[in-house]
């Protein structure tokens, strides 16, 4: 009896570990699938940003190219994971680089188009990283999980893998210096 | 000619005018303000308080000319606030009414807003202990008088409500010779003591009445005197069911299909911080069971359980966002709060501090990390800290609505000790600063872009 009740319990706490094992898998999933929805959100605002400011910024055309080529590079849709998420990060370090050059340009400013396109640009970057703090806290609890008892023991089993969390690249934690983009 | 009224009648006169347009008395509001119109200086701040409110009962009246009227001539105003109000007003009451646009009045309006559009800025305790001297301090030696003088009567009132009841029942019972002359003499203090316990309420509001417009407006003016705050001891019909509205939707205590039955707001401020619409007022919300109406078709209660009581804030969140966001005290009750499905699933956030603090609740684990950013959570744990007590924030349908429960009045006159100190005060000003300053703690002037 006592050995029926063991292993009764043994048997509900693996099924609970095994559930919890893939919902936390797919939470990641869930988290990636959100980040990628909103970075292609961002991609249709680049091209109309960029042909409105296109005419003002004359001395800038060679960030307002960088910024296309990049966004084409991604859409092509042939670059790995961790290639893609360089140049995602390099395409938000170009927009960031086009936002303060608008600053120099009291035309763009008050231009209304202008305005509403910075507008959901902004509001994107914002849901971008709080897509990524969703993701970051998903992985981290899938990672927990992988090394955690007993729940490594069923993660080893499935042939589980740790997942990488989003890491901002240093360049873009240090501010834009637009003296030198202007140089 | 009449004997002029007193401040204390002029109040007691808008008062009892503002009642009866609370409980659906138009004309005899009407009458009240029509006269108070007569007597109270158009310079004062109640003349344009009762304009606004004679606007309303005449709309309610369905004396829709004269609201029209007297409409008209609020926006004709040379106080700019009056005016726009007036001109906003007229708009709802005359779909053929145009806004004028005047180009000065328009360039005074921009001048406004580039004074108001950056934030408000805190004042200091030694600030307002200067305001105190500078300003209030008259204000004060005449509430002090009338604390008294309110006192004074109370006690006098009571002792006499004692005595005389005993010298009655010391001559009957001699009169009578019966022996159970305590029993007689404590029949006989029933109704005294209840009309001393009405008189003294009386006097207790007549006396807030002064204090609240002379010291707390005074206080909410310097706080937000580079916002358009305005004060109001208590509101009308409409914003109540405004308040009850905005606490159902903001779901911050029940259910949004559980409406309060019952709602007291008072101490009202709203207006406008640099971009941001404010309101806040100390509300306790009730629920009634078992309501019934009696013999006399009059509404019964069994029961009346408190939902909440204490200040509570609404104002419009920078940001767009569809899903509702709860932010509850990390205590017993908010960790139960998974038990309530309708609050969503658990979001975790990142930051150690607030998480401490708060268990957050929502719809969309992405859309509440969108509006509880870092900067957001960081903010919210100093201002958690600087309250000092628990508080409650929802984030439903594009406003923030912050309720911070409190077991006592806030912004009452102190009766039993004097006026003439800065303590009360200092809680009076650290409280509404408290209030104001969310605009500036959890940087709701922060807009996108431009």
């Amino acid at each position: 009896m006592v050995i029926m009740l063991l292993g009764a319990t043994i048997f509900i706490g693996g099924v609970r570990v095994y559930n919890d094992l893939i919902y936390r898998k797919n939470q990641v999933s869930k988290s990636f699938s959100s980040v990628d929805v909103l970075l292609q959100k961002r991609w249709d605002l680049i091209p109309n940003l960029v042909a409105v400011v296109r005419r003002q910024m004359d001395f800038e055309q060679q960030t307002l190219a960088e910024v296309t080529r990049l966004r084409s590079q991604v859409m092509r849709g042939e670059v790995i994971a961790e290639q893609r998420l360089t140049l995602e990060n390099q395409i938000s370090r170009s927009m960031g680089n086009i936002v303060a050059l608008i600053e120099n340009y009291p035309e763009l400013k008050s231009d209304q188009q202008v305005n509403q396109l910075l507008e959901s640009l902004n509001e994107t970057e914002e849901q971008i990283s709080a897509a990524r703090r969703f993701y970051n806290s998903a992985v981290t609890e899938y990672n927990n999980a992988l090394e955690m008892f007993p729940s490594n023991v069923i993660a080893s089993y499935m042939g589980y893998q740790p997942k990488e969390l989003f890491v901002t690249p240093t360049e873009q934690r240090a501010n834009v210096d637009v003296d030198r983009l202007l140089d | 000619m009449d004997k002029p009224l007193s401040l204390k009648e002029i109040d007691r006169l808008y008062i009892q005018g503002d009642r009866n347009l609370r409980q659906g008395k138009f004309a005899a509001a009407i009458d009240s303000f029509e006269q108070l119109l007569q007597i109270v200086d158009s310079s004062s701040r109640i003349y344009f308080d009762t304009q606004r409110a004679l606007v309303k009962a005449y709309q309610q009246n369905q004396q829709l000319e004269q609201a029209i009227a007297l409409c008209r001539e609020v926006a004709a105003s040379e106080i700019m606030s009056r005016a726009l109000w007036g001109q906003n007003f007229l708009v709802t009451l005359d779909p053929d009414y145009q806004k004028p646009i005047d180009p000065q009045t328009e360039i005074e309006i921009s001048k406004a807003k580039l004074n108001t559009a950056p934030s408000i800025k805190l004042k200091t305790l030694s600030q307002f202990k200067q305001y105190c001297q500078d300003n209030l301090l008259e204000n004060l030696q005449k509430l002090e008088l009338s604390r008294k003088r309110t006192l004074k009567s109370i006690v006098i009132s009571g002792i006499a409500c004692l005595i005389l009841p005993w010298c009655f029942c010391w001559v009957i019972s001699s009169w009578l010779r019966f022996d159970n002359s305590v029993i007689f003499y404590l029949y006989c203090l029933i109704i005294p003591v209840s009309a001393w316990v009405i008189f003294c309420r009386g006097c207790i509001h007549a006396y807030g009445i002064g204090f609240k417009r002379n010291i707390i407006e005074s206080i909410v003016n310097f706080i937000g005197d580079q916002g358009q705050l305005s004060y109001a001891a208590h509101l009308f019909l409409e914003n109540k069911r405004q308040t009850i509205i905005a606490l159902t939707r903001s779901q911050i205590l029940r259910d949004e299909l559980e409406e309060p039955d019952y709602l007291e707001q008072k101490d009202c401020v709203y207006g406008t911080i640099g971009d941001t619409d404010i309101f806040f007022a100390e509300i306790l919300a009730k629920k009634v069971k078992g309501a019934h109406l009696d013999e006399f078709g009059r509404e019964r209660y069994r029961h009346k359980s408190v939902l909440f009581r204490g200040l509570f804030f609404e104002a419009r969140f920078a940001k767009n966002f569809m899903s509702r966001t709860f932010v509850m005290p990390n205590d017993f009750l908010g960790k139960l709060a998974p038990l309530n499905h309708w609050r969503g699933d658990v979001i975790k956030l990142e930051d150690p501090e607030f998480d401490q603090m708060f268990r957050v609740y929502g719809d969309s684990q992405i859309e509440s990390r969108y509006i509880l950013s870092t900067n957001l959570m960081s903010r919210l744990v100093k201002f958690n800290q600087k309250a000092g007590r628990k508080v409650y924030l929802s984030f439903v349908d594009g406003f923030v609505y912050i309720a911070i429960p409190y077991r006592h009045n806030l912004f009452e006159p102190r009766l039993f000790k004097t006026m003439m100190s800065f303590n009360p005060l200092k809680q009076y000003f650290q409280d509404l600063q408290l209030m104001i300053g969310i605009v500036e703690d959890l940087n709701l002037n922060r807009r996108i872009w431009g």
